[in-house]
């Protein structure tokens, strides 16, 4: 899933690391979100959009995925 | 964070516990007077030795490890986030799921071929690989209810 973790990171000059310990996982785990080749869980979604003070709509990129209303 | 010094607390007191059994287990191991029947009973009793020994390294790593991070809150924290990481966590999923999928395989495959040749080990075989496949469907069961 695409996301804008780097560029936010890189925005607010904020190290994988800071960001890590911030939300609560280890470094590997945000580049692996960067990289696109893992998906955050709802609860650590919610945590790096929170750190960011952003909904979790305006950073992680929800286009792919659609669902059928009611 | 509190409720995870105490768990750590707890865990090290209990690896403290392991730890001395595990050395008392090495010395009456190394003390138990075998009569070495055949080379074969002298390679188990040596691998017994080898096992104790090698569990009790990793006891006593662990040990370490808790007992820095009960000392220090940036390790305590570190441990925490190294434990609870969500990435880590279903890579260590996927990793067993796929294990014991490949271990099933060759056991079947190694009971079979075995069959040919030596029918008590192909038996063993057999019942490892039944014993295995209870557990699994049992745990799946478990957490089919669980969530």
């Amino acid at each position: 899933m695409k996301t804008r973790i780097q560029e936010l990171r890189k925005k607010y000059k904020i190290s994988q690391e800071e960001l890590a310990l911030a939300v609560g996982v280890t470094r590997q785990t945000i580049t692996s979100l960067e990289n696109e080749k893992y998906t955050a869980s709802l609860v650590l979604a919610y945590k790096i959009a929170k750190y960011f003070h952003l909904t979790i709509e305006e950073v992680f990129d929800f286009s792919g995925e659609e669902v059928e209303g009611i | 964070m509190t409720e995870f010094r105490a768990a750590v607390s707890r865990r090290f007191k209990g690896l403290v516990v392991a730890c001395v059994l595990f050395v008392l287990t090495v010395i009456a191991t190394a003390l138990y007077n075998y009569e070495a029947q055949s080379n074969a009973v002298e390679f188990v009793h040596g691998l017994q030795v080898g096992i104790f020994i090698g569990t009790l390294l990793l006891i006593v790593k662990s040990i370490l490890r808790l007992r820095t991070a009960m000392k220090n809150e940036t390790s305590l924290k570190m441990l925490y986030i190294e434990e609870r990481d969500e990435r880590k966590q279903l890579v260590q999923q996927k990793a067993n799921s796929l294990s014991l999928n490949a271990l099933l395989l060759i056991l079947s495959l190694a009971a079979i071929v075995t069959g040919f040749f030596h029918a008590t080990i192909s038996i063993t075989l057999f019942a490892v690989l039944a014993l295995i496949s209870m557990t699994s469907v049992v745990t799946r069961f478990y957490y089919n209810r669980k969530y």
